[in-house]
This record gives structure tokens, sequence and C-alpha cells, in this order.
């Protein structure tokens, strides 16, 4: 017998597949309906997780994003259709998720994250996806996180490569594997390089994934390990990673206390 | 002795053939960072390189000192920016 908690019978319908599930629920879906997800970046990575999240009724998603839609996304950016070239990406992708799913509120952050204001927007919402698209911005947003002890669910991608975990104050972060963003230049971009457009598909899928195991307290999050693909090899490893005492923001002595635009020191500056 | 490699990323290229996998001949004594520096991979790119699938410690006085043996797979795998 599946208990509603005062669902509509539309909900009861949309959501069925999953009151089914004793691991989900009523009481799960009730979760998924009251959790806080803020999005980093509403293009590859950014439009499948946006989807999935959105379909499963993850009921407020925050979206940060200052682009607009150009015909060069849409190779990979399922969030956004040829109708929307020139439309700023929230919009576009705030008006796709309203089609799918009425119970989704969706926030907009129309604007470039940076120190001044990273802090301010994460603070409403429980859980922080990095689906950003350069050095500058994933550093930001991971000293965000620790700082706050929020998770951050990252993805990267690049060619044929992707990369994703769980990052948690407690158990290693970006700057834990990384700890300084490479010199300019040294990695290109994917404007630059180019990169397989069913890739962030797959990549942000896992972050959609693992943000859901995080609201419903489910299984064995992405963490304390680093999931590495290769779609050329169709290969996934993992690599467990863990707290380094040394890390300059989650170690025992953190050297880095405050938030850092590091767009001088990439050369691009923090755009998503 | 020989030794497996596989890059990955934009470190592809860096493999004589361009594609990322091939095997390398090295000297009998060569350690991982006499490999990486064969293959002109920088430190801030070589951070996840994996010895038989296993993480390498991200130190440079270990890598050092890490002695490769003939049939180790090394794996490399740069940090990813992109979204």
């Amino acid at each position: 017998m599946v208990e509603t908690l005062a669902f509509t019978k539309e909900q009861v319908q949309r959501y069925s597949r999953h009151l089914i599930m004793p691991q989900v629920g009523s009481k799960g879906q009730r979760k998924l309906l009251e959790a806080k997800v803020l999005l980093i970046g509403a293009g590859g990575l950014g439009s499948p997780t946006a989807l999935y999240l959105c379909a499963a009724g993850v009921g407020t998603l925050g979206i940060v994003d200052f682009d607009v839609v150009e015909l060069t996304n849409l190779q990979r950016q399922i969030l956004h259709h040829s109708y929307d070239i020139g439309r700023l990406k929230v919009d576009s992708a705030a008006d796709t998720l309203n089609d799918i799913n009425p119970d989704v509120k969706v926030v907009k952050h129309n604007v470039r994250l940076s120190s001044q204001n990273i802090m301010e927007i994460i603070e409403d919402y429980d859980i922080v996806v990095d689906g950003s698209d350069n050095f500058p911005t994933r550093y930001l947003v991971n000293d965000a996180c620790v700082m706050v002890k929020k998770p951050n669910v990252h993805g990267s991608i690049f060619l044929f490569e992707g990369q994703a975990s769980v990052f948690t104050h407690d158990k290693g972060c970006y700057r834990c594997l990384y700890p300084d963003p490479p010199p300019p230049g040294m990695v290109p971009s994917c404007a630059e390089a180019g990169v397989l457009g069913v890739l962030p598909g797959i990549v942000g899928s896992i972050q959609a994934v693992e943000t859901i195991k995080l609201i419903l307290g489910l299984g064995e999050p992405l963490t304390g390990r680093l999931l590495l693909f290769d779609a050329l090899d169709m290969d996934f490893r993992q690599v467990k990673i863990r707290r380094d005492p040394g890390c300059p923001v989650c170690g025992d002595n953190p050297t880095v206390t405050e938030l850092i635009d590091y767009e001088a020191f990439c050369g691009i500056p923090a755009v998503v | 002795m020989k030794v497996d490699v596989k890059l990955f990323a934009n470190l592809r290229a860096r493999m004589p053939n361009g594609v990322g996998r091939g095997t390398l001949e090295l000297e009998d004594d060569a350690t991982l960072v006499d490999l990486l520096q064969k293959l002109d991979i920088p430190e801030e790119l070589s951070q996840m390189t994996l010895i038989n699938g296993q993480h390498c410690p991200p130190e440079r006085e270990w890598r050092e000192k890490k002695k490769l043996q003939e049939g180790d797979v090394v794996s490399v795998f740069p940090p990813l920016a992109g979204g």
C-alpha cells in the first residue's frame, strides 16, 4: 500500500514509478519535492542533470548561467532548442523544465559567479552540482562549498573523457586532487579542442544520480572516489581519494580562507 | 624495458602515435618521473597517474624514486575543465 502524503492525483501518477519503489516511496518523493539543488551552468553537463532532476520532482532547481544560447551549443546542450538561439540560457532552461514538470520551481540566477555573490546564492540550496566549463569557476565553487559544508557534485568533460565525484568537506575536495588551477593555456577548453556531444549526457546523468542519492540518503555516494570515464574504450574506473590533511582549503591548516577569483591567474574569467 | 602507456584527454597527443596509447622503450632503471619527462607531461597535469590501476602519490620525491617494471601500465588522466 502506497501512502500518498497529500500528493495530488496527478503527482501520484507522475511519480508512480518512484512511489512503488520501497527505496523511494512517498517519503522519498516528498524529500525530492522539498529538496533545493543549485546547478552551476546550464550547458552540456547542466542540461541532462537539470532534465532528470526536474523529471524526478526535485522541488527547487536553481540555475546559474549568464550566457545566451548559441548554435554551437545545440550539439550537446539538450535543454535548449534551435528556437532558443539568442535567448538567455536561464530563460530557455526554465521554459524547458516548466514544460516537463510544473511541480518544479526554477530559480534563475542570470549572473556571473564571483567571490562577491557565490555565498549568497548557494546559501539557499542543499546541494551544489558543478557543471561549469572552466577552472576558475570550479575552484570558486569548490572552495565555497567546503567553507559552508555543502556537498559539491562534480562533473567535468573533455574530448572523449569525463570525471565525476561528490566532494564533501570531510571526505576530500577538488583541491585535495588538484591543489591549484593549471597555468593559463595548459589545458584547452572544449571550445578550443572539442567534446563528443553525447559525453556530457553520460557524466551529467551520473551527477543527477548522485544528487538524488544524496537527497534520499540511498546507497553509497561517490564521495572519497573519483570516477574516470573513457568513452573510446567504454571504460569506467574509480580512484580512491581521501581528504588531504595538507589541502589548502579542507586540510587541517587551510591557507585558502577567503574566496579567490582566479581570472587573472587562469587567463579567462570565471564564466558559466 | 618496455612499459605500456595510456594518456587521456588533451594528453593523448603526447604519445608518438597521437592516439594516446602505446608501448615505450625506457632505460631499465627508469622512474615514473623519467617517463613523465620523456612524454613532456608537467606536474600540473599528472596528479592523477596510475600504475597498473593504482593511484600514485602526487609527491615528486615518491615519483622520483618509483622504479618502473617491464610490462607496467602507466595511465595519466589530466584535470578536465569542460562542462
